[in-house]
């Protein structure tokens, strides 16, 4: 399993490379906000996503670069970075295209205390759109895509009283000082729809 | 091949429903899977036979890896390792107290000395050491079956031992609330008091008066003669119904907090105690401290505790027949109390430790005169050396004064 991957990323990067080698980089940035649909697994209510996606066009069908975000979710609020894709199917004013984000979100804006904190965890975001050229080079942009998202909320109790004796072999599973935690690991899992546009 | 745009059009139309259903249908709820750890007791069976054979007696000096009870003896302090037993200090110099050495004792929770003799409970038995030569110690007696209320059969040969231990288990899709009803925390253990008695915290369980020496377990008062300090006989044992905590001696009275409430013995007949009165109040725990006219007791919520309020409660006790209620003070989370002369230590949990005067009965909340926030503390033995303060993190020692701060003098730490 190890080979493959490390084959598919090799590969990935020999081919990027020979493609920036080939033709002169051209930037692109895609900007985007929209909705993201599904049901929580506590809390109900809408979820707001906005992204932006930074790269460089590798030719007429591709476009690799970054994706920096902030996913609004009932309970948290997320910041996620992550490698992005784009093929395109190029086609006059209406042009297919998939999408592809890869990463890690923090959770950098959820405030945190000594008995109470998160931590966030990887985003995958494949979704598939049309980008529609209108007047000279604008585009505007609707995708749809499926976006999964784990991240994990802690919440503890620190010991009270007593002094537990706790074999030195079992401490580690326990933070110092805690004598309970909760970890609740979610994966979020969501249809995401946007619109945006691109530069 | 040559597509249109029209059929591009419909391709990626068709393509995007086709997308949007599969993700409706199938995927998009969240999921969640929920991992709880929790410090809890597992109840162990032990043969008396097996218990009487373990190792008993003095080692080489050991770092202490969690703190119990604590007792204060001339310059010595005893350091209780739940379950395990006692670290011996030499605490001449509170600055830089000398570890000495380790008194193993299987099942140990408690202590008290008596001229020379220490007392330790080890499980069902009680035993007594001779630490006239520090470097010397020796189990000279062994009373036997003590502590009946742990035995599990009527033959007493097996009797029940609580192991702590870490606990982790995981749910998936569970409701979200933070789960702690019906988990049993452990219960560790928490501190001890006495002329050539030595001086414990308010959180003891064992306590020397007037030639005599008091256990209290979960429901009753044990007696013990002590008069031949290393003969300690067994005299009787006086129920006092259930959540005995904590036992405090002062004059010819026993204080002793329970979670319902305060009871007064009188021990003017040390062998025959009498109860005087029983203060009840919400269920709480309390530690008790007392001087001449005051008693003062502090109720903790938590779950060791029940339910119940965090307070300080100021009880006149004058006449000891009828302890009448003064004032309760709002705390953090109060656990032990110590008293020197007219200033009053709380330790609060993880709050840390407050300083009171406490000339003023009725406005003690107006005169606090310092809060040690950065650290933890669960017990106090106010010395004329030192504030000794027990918390889960180790024992630290601090000089005090009348006008000036707490100065921290040295800590005992608990090894990582």
């Amino acid at each position: 399993m190890k080979k493959v991957k490390l084959m598919v990323a090799v590969l990935g990067c020999s081919l990027w490379s020979a493609q920036l080698l080939g033709q002169p980089a051209r930037f692109t940035n895609q900007t985007e906000f929209g909705l993201l649909q599904g049901k929580g697994a506590f809390k109900q209510g809408g979820s707001f996503t906005l992204q932006t996606f930074n790269g460089i066009r590798l030719n007429e069908f591709a476009e690799v670069g970054g994706t920096v975000g902030l996913d609004a979710y009932p309970d948290i609020t997320l910041v996620p970075l992550a490698f992005g894709w784009r093929g395109v199917i190029p086609a006059g004013n209406v042009s297919p295209f998939l999408a592809m984000d890869v990463g890690y979100a923090f959770d950098w804006l959820k405030k945190e205390t000594e008995i109470s904190w998160y931590s966030g965890g990887l985003m995958f975001n494949p979704s598939i759109g049309v980008r529609i050229r209108s007047k000279k080079t604008d585009r505007f942009l609707l995708a749809v895509g499926y976006k999964r998202q784990q991240y994990s909320h802690y919440e503890g109790r620190l010991l009270s009283g007593g002094f537990a004796v706790v074999p030195e072999t079992e401490r580690s599973a326990l933070p110092p000082g805690f004598e309970f935690l909760q970890r609740d690991d979610y994966i979020l899992q969501r249809l995401s729809i946007r619109v945006g546009v691109m530069f | 091949m040559n597509v249109t745009f029209s059929q591009k059009c419909r391709l990626v139309r068709d393509a995007s429903v086709a997308f949007l259903l599969m993700m409706l249908s199938a995927a998009c709820s969240d999921k969640l899977e929920t991992t709880y750890t929790y410090r809890t007791q597992v109840p162990v069976y032990m043969e008396v036979d097996v218990f009487r054979s373990m190792e008993v007696g003095s080692t080489t000096a050991k770092p202490l890896s969690a703190t119990g009870k604590i007792y204060v003896y001339e310059d010595y302090l005893f350091i209780n390792e739940p379950q395990k037993g006692i670290h011996v200090i030499d605490n001449q110099d509170p600055s830089s107290p000398k570890n000495l050495n380790f008194i193993d004792i299987p099942g140990n929770m408690d202590l008290a000395v008596n001229g020379g003799i220490l007392y330790a409970d080890s499980y069902i038995d009680l035993l007594a050491f001779d630490i006239s030569n520090m470097q010397e110690i020796k189990l000279v007696e062994r009373v036997e079956n003590v502590f009946p209320h742990m035995f599990a059969d009527l033959n007493q040969t097996l009797f029940i031992t609580y192991k702590d231990t870490v606990i982790t288990y995981s749910e998936s899709e569970r409701k979200k609330w933070i789960w702690y009803d019906g988990m049993a925390y452990s219960n560790g253990a928490v501190i001890s008091p006495g002329g050539s008695y030595g001086q414990g915290g308010s959180l003891a369980r064992f306590t020397l008066a007037r030639e005599h020496l008091y256990a209290v377990d979960e429901n009753s008062l044990r007696l013990f003669d002590v008069r031949k300090a290393e003969k300690p006989e067994f005299v009787r044992s006086v129920p006092l119904g259930w959540g005995i905590e904590t036992i405090f001696p002062f004059e010819n009275k026993l204080f002793i907090g329970s979670t319902t409430g305060m009871h007064i013995y009188d021990i003017g007949n040390p062998a025959q105690p009498e109860e005087m009165a029983v203060y009840s109040h919400i269920t709480a725990c309390d530690p008790v401290v007392v001087n001449e006219k005051y008693a003062f007791v502090t109720l903790r919520s938590g779950n060791l505790c029940q339910q119940g309020e965090d307070l300080l409660e100021v009880l006149d006790i004058q006449d000891p027949y009828h302890p009448k209620l003064l004032k309760a003070y709002d705390m953090e989370n109060p656990h032990g109390l110590g008293l020197a002369g007219d200033q009053l230590y709380v330790c609060e949990g993880n709050f840390g430790l407050k300083r009171f005067q406490i000339a003023d009965v009725m406005n003690i909340d107006t005169h606090l005169i310092e809060h040690i926030t950065d650290k933890k503390a669960v017990d106090v033995i106010p010395t004329d050396k030192s504030v000794i303060v027990i918390g889960p993190e180790g024992v630290c020692q601090y000089a005090h004064s009348n006008d000036g701060p707490l100065q921290l003098l040295s800590c005992i730490s608990v090894a990582p």
